[in-house]
């Protein structure tokens, strides 16, 4: 029997690689959902939007790595700021109508997106190069850059929420509306800001996996399922609970894709969420 | 309740209407109203979960539940079309029912999300699994061709018109079975839980049964739509029941407005004739799709009939 330590190693470290990247996807469906009451399906496809910018701006004008990781959040997350400005803010708290606007929005993005860079995957070159080798396991630098941009943005995040003052906002919007208007906080300002930067934050994950898969503009359909899988499980618009629901799936996934097959592990996985709803409906960490 | 002359009028004189449009139709689109009967029965029956306040969308999956087992049924074991189709809705009420006792305990946002789970399960149940029964992605082909002994006459439905007129009656009796039970006692029950459930209960309503009810008759026309899909195309493939198809339902709904009987009915006529329209830009019609889905929800909420109801109401 050949050993598997290093066979799990790596499976940890694709784990917890996988779980930044839903992360800070799923963080910004869950902020939306908590403010917003609107299931934004149209998250995906910002994510779509920072995989492309990646594309242009690292792999065709070979800007620096970084310096596309901040312009894609700024780009996209101004972009995401003036959509629910002008669009979804008359949608609030309508999640039938808000649905049917998100199903338009993917489709105008997702179109014009293979309309303009055609149907094929796009390649984005490997920003940073070597291997890092401790005993029997290996794995890139590039995996490792990931990882830490990750978890640096989720420190970010926690401490704006938990600390300043639009955090505060957001949270008490995502309590009681009313009683937040009555204390002077600009409903509509902190909804947009709210939905900006998850849409920021979505491109990051973008940016970030765009050298290790390809950039297609079906990436955010695919991404999309699986986030609100995680939003289920963690507790519809809960921070932390995002992050649980980002590290089981992460785990499950690359544990479950390397001793499985992929169409059993995503049968489980619709399955145990499903049950999960019926039983438990504000998922693992939410509130009633 | 307001009274509607005019919409209640539409329908009896619309039933000569769909025998004779054959005559000046050509043929590409009788095979298009065929599928445009397929869809006003799917978009009513997801219409009338609506009427419980519950936004389903596992819609889709159920039609893929009755069209591959009528598939099995006629083409695997060789049984007569004619008692399949209504097997087959007998069937999906049946996953319908046993589904309901977890689905329905939960609503609003839940539901959707859960319906939402159910329908991708299904999908990847179908693509993956038991691929020497369901034929995997590429699909389950060719379909047996529907067939009629009557009076010695030996019919075969492989024609776009007898599709048409297949399609149609079904569509036809849905329609009337589906109207008069929204405007009986059910109904009436089915509105008054989106309004107040509980309110409802503590009036001694039994708030499970009506929904299990509703829940079960829905289910029962998708495995009908999905039994008729099957034998209309000749080949289904998973793909055809994904979320992508339950999404062009959704729109079809909101664009013909749901709060009317004949919105969704509406709906399927005016995006069906559009999406013909925009079928010479090819892969950029979804384009179109999402541009007239915005602004139909920007600037007519209610949709098509609600348009139509406010140039027809007297102010």
């Amino acid at each position: 029997m050949e050993d598997l330590s290093p066979i799990i190693m790596t499976c940890i470290i694709n784990g917890l690689i996988t779980a930044m990247l839903y992360m800070l996807v799923a963080v910004g469906a869950s902020l939306v959902f908590g403010i917003l009451d609107i299931v934004n399906f149209a998250h995906g496809e910002f994510y779509m939007f920072g995989g492309f910018i990646a594309y242009v701006l690292f792999g065709q004008l070979h800007l620096n790595y970084f310096l596309t990781i901040g312009i894609a959040f700024l780009v996209v997350g101004t972009f995401g700021f003036f959509i629910e400005k002008f669009i979804f803010a008359r949608f609030r708290r309508m999640l039938l109508q808000s649905f049917i606007v998100c199903m338009g929005l993917i489709w105008i993005f997702r179109e014009s997106m293979r309309f303009i860079f055609g149907i094929w995957d796009k390649n984005v070159p490997v920003a940073f190069k070597g291997i890092i080798e401790i005993g029997k396991i290996s794995f890139s630098v590039e995996r490792l850059v990931i990882t830490i941009v990750g978890l640096v943005l989720i420190v970010v995040l926690y401490l704006f929420i938990d600390k300043t003052n639009q955090g505060r906002a957001m949270r008490a919007i995502a309590q009681n509306p009313e009683a937040a208007a009555l204390q002077g906080v600009d409903i509509s300002y902190i909804s947009s800001l709210a939905f900006g930067i998850g849409c920021g934050l979505a491109a990051i994950a973008g940016v970030l996996i765009a050298p290790l898969l390809y950039v297609s503009t079906g990436m955010g359909a695919t991404m999309i399922i699986t986030v609100f899988n995680i939003i289920i499980l963690g507790g519809l618009g809960s921070v932390s609970g995002c992050l649980l629901g980002s590290l089981i799936m992460g785990f499950v996934n690359s544990f479950g894709g390397t001793f499985f097959p992929q169409a059993v592990v995503n049968l489980i996985i619709y399955m145990s969420i499903f049950i999960l709803l019926v039983i438990r409906p504000r998922g693992l960490l939410g509130h009633a | 309740m307001r009274k509607q002359n005019l919409p209640g009028m539409i329908p009896i004189g619309l039933i000569p209407v769909i025998f004779l449009l054959p005559v000046i139709l050509p043929n590409y689109w009788l095979h298009v109203f065929a599928l445009i009967f397929i869809k006003i029965i799917l978009c009513l029956s997801m219409r009338q979960m609506m009427l419980t306040g519950l936004l389903n969308l596992s819609i889709s999956a159920f039609m893929g539940i009755g069209a591959y087992f009528s598939a099995l049924m006629t083409t695997t074991l060789g049984f007569s079309f004619w008692y399949i189709i209504l097997l087959s809705g007998i069937v999906c009420s049946l996953i319908g029912f046993l589904l309901s006792f977890p689905l329905l305990k939960i609503k609003g946002v839940y539901f959707f999300l859960g319906s939402i789970c159910f329908s991708v399960g299904i999908v990847v149940l179908f693509s993956n699994f038991f691929v020497k029964t369901f034929g995997g992605m590429p699909g389950f082909a060719p379909i047996a061709i529907v067939k009629l002994k009557l009076m010695g006459l030996d019919v075969k439905f492989t024609s776009n018109l007898s599709h048409y007129y297949l399609t149609g009656i079904v569509a036809l009796l849905s329609v009337i079975v589906m109207k008069r039970l929204e405007f009986s006692r059910y109904g009436l029950y089915w509105k008054a839980i989106s309004q107040a459930d509980r309110l409802i209960e503590t009036v001694g309503v039994n708030l499970f049964k009506y929904k299990t009810f509703n829940f079960v008759i829905s289910c029962f026309f998708c495995g009908i739509s999905g039994s008729l899909y099957a034998h209309i195309m000749g080949i289904i493939t998973p793909n055809d029941f994904a979320l992508e198809f339950q999404f062009i339902l959704t729109t079809i709904l909101v664009v013909g407005g749901f709060e009317s009987f004949w919105g969704p009915v509406l709906g399927v006529f005016f995006l069906s004739i559009i999406g013909e329209i925009l079928r010479g830009f090819g892969q950029y019609e979804l384009i179109g799709y999402g541009f007239i889905l915005l602004f139909t929800m920007i600037f007519m909420p209610k949709g098509i009939a609600g348009m139509v109801e406010k140039i027809y109401s007297p102010k």
